[in-house]
């Protein structure tokens, strides 16, 4: 098969593998730059039905920057628009748009080759900054569970495993998360998140993901009392779609649907809903 | 090398960002509430201003001079079929010693002290607390008369009133049929007067904030009482039936 050069500069040519990838499971070159526009939709609801339930609608816009320095690692920002509902037990109603809070990552790439490799390994860190502002009205904080972020730094160490075997692509992710106090004296609780996913291609322009994924995390607590309807274990099956609308611009769908609850107290997630673009920016032709 | 395409992608995402996190507001919209207001207002005599009040008993003619009752708490109830006393003033056997209780509030209760100046003009609302409870049907009110604290609303700070209400429940004094003077008082707990709300209080998204107001039927205080030898019962149990839903 005959490369044109145009050809040639495209993001899986680059890497020699035709693997469509989403943001995070990239394989990387030097200079790879991407970017990503996620659109993720969920809702919660924290408390006793008729008691004190607490209702929580959310779509969150994130706008994610990657850049490979190198073949070995890959950084990335994000940065995303919030926006929150809250229904109360007493039919009061909150609502924020807002900046949340901006997320930092770092993932290296350790395996002994860097070329056309099909089991790539690595670590995981990242640190989530508290850029979301309070929000008040007339000068009282709205409810915790509206703001737009926690007020708290957040660190994340893990590590991940990928194998590149087309049309199939197997991934797997753990990291541990840790936050310090935030706003209202909220701290979070430490939480150990877990990824898995399969994929497999139809074609080279349409794959079909499916994955897992999971979180156990401890009690929140507001200054040292703690919150009973918080932390669990809980774990979405999430199947998705990814398509090539266009050399190195891909759209994804996926729907996460919350398949082990085991919520600490009056506290359930629904499902999620998620759609993005991400797109390869052409620096190499 | 960076092309001008992707300059220009860059230059568009960037805009497109830099315009999002522009948007940065928060909104509340209140949920249900319940104010609670009280107000003098005669049963039957006719509407005064404030000041002296004159009551007509009888035989007996009353000028009130000074007149305060203490609300420390009103709570709101929905289970109001097992008590047989709700919409009927409960009978006084027994008062409870002073207690100078600042109870808790909580969504369905005020749980704040309020000094009520019965002397104030008729028939105008003063409010004396609110509650935020879940939207449901209410049946009643219970009122709480007790003595008030330090940190009571409303108390009649520089009226000569002893201990400005500090520690009282409920203090008269005035004149009878010409100027003979009489004073009553009490830091005693009274029982509580359970209030049937009728029609029930139906809160919902179509009700989010109503009003109850609370009458002191005050020109009923002395019906059936001797103004030379008050007797406190009957004059605590007139006053606890006279508080009726305005």
């Amino acid at each position: 098969m005959f490369l044109s050069p145009v050809a040639y500069a495209c993001s899986t040519c680059m890497v020699g593998d035709p693997t469509q990838t989403l943001m995070g499971a990239e394989k990387p070159y030097k200079d790879r730059l991407r970017f990503s526009l996620d659109i993720m939709g969920r809702d919660e609801s924290v408390g006793q039905a008729g008691v004190n339930q607490n209702n929580i609608d959310e779509v969150r816009t994130s706008f994610n920057l990657a850049w490979a320095p190198s073949q070995r690692m890959m950084l990335s920002v994000g940065v995303p628009i919030v926006d929150r509902q809250l229904d109360m037990a007493t039919l009061a109603q909150e609502e924020v748009t807002s900046l949340g809070d901006v997320t930092i990552n770092i993932k290296t790439f350790m395996q002994e080759k860097e070329n056309f490799v099909r089991n790539m390994y690595g670590l995981l860190a990242g640190v989530r900054l508290p850029t979301a502002t309070e929000q008040k009205v007339n000068g009282a904080p709205l409810d915790f569970d509206v703001q737009p972020g926690t007020g708290a730094t957040t660190f994340n160490v893990g590590a991940w495993y990928a194998h590149y075997r087309f049309p199939w692509l197997f991934y797997i992710s753990s990291a541990y998360h840790i936050a310090n106090e935030g706003d209202q004296q909220f701290q979070a609780g430490d939480a150990l998140v877990l990824n898995a996913s399969v994929q497999y291609a139809a074609n080279h322009k349409l794959s079909f993901p499916i994955g897992l994924e999971a979180r156990w995390s401890d009690k929140d607590n507001f200054a040292g009392v703690v919150e009973e309807n918080s932390g669990g274990v809980l774990a979405y099956i999430a199947p998705g779609v990814i398509y090539t609308l266009k050399e190195d611009l891909l759209i994804n769908f996926a729907v996460k649907v919350p398949v082990v609850e085991e919520l600490n107290g009056f506290h359930e997630e629904g499902s999620i809903i998620t759609f993005g673009i991400t797109y390869d920016f052409d620096l190499h032709k | 090398m960076i092309s001008i395409y992707t300059n220009r992608t860059v230059l568009i995402l960037v805009t497109l960002l830099l315009t999002a996190c522009g948007a940065d507001n928060g909104s509340r919209t209140p949920g249900v509430s319940v104010s609670f207001e009280a107000m003098p207002s005669p049963a039957t005599a006719a509407v005064m201003t404030s000041g002296a009040k004159t009551i007509v008993s009888g035989a007996n003619t009353i000028i009130l001079t000074k007149a305060y009752v203490t609300i420390t708490n009103i709570a709101l109830q929905t289970d109001c079929a097992g008590s047989p006393i709700f919409s009927l003033a409960p009978i006084i056997d027994m008062l409870l010693p002073t207690a100078y209780a600042h109870t808790e509030a909580t969504p369905t209760s005020t749980g704040e002290p309020f000094v009520i100046d019965v002397l104030a003009t008729d028939n105008v609302a003063i409010s004396v607390g609110q509650v935020e409870p879940l939207p449901a049907d209410y049946c009643g009110a219970s009122i709480s008369l007790s003595a008030a604290d330090a940190d009571a609303n409303n108390l009649p700070i520089g009226e000569s009133v002893p201990n400005d209400m500090v520690g009282i429940t409920l203090y008269l004094e005035g004149t009878y049929n010409g100027g003979n003077a009489f004073q009553a008082q009490t830091g005693a707990t009274l029982p509580d007067r359970n209030m049937l709300l009728t029609p029930m209080l139906s809160l919902s998204a179509s009700n989010k904030s109503p009003t109850v107001t609370i009458e002191f039927n005050y020109d009923t205080w002395f019906d059936g009482v001797d103004p030379a030898a008050i007797n406190n019962t009957i004059l605590f149990q007139n006053m606890l039936n006279s508080l009726q839903r305005g």
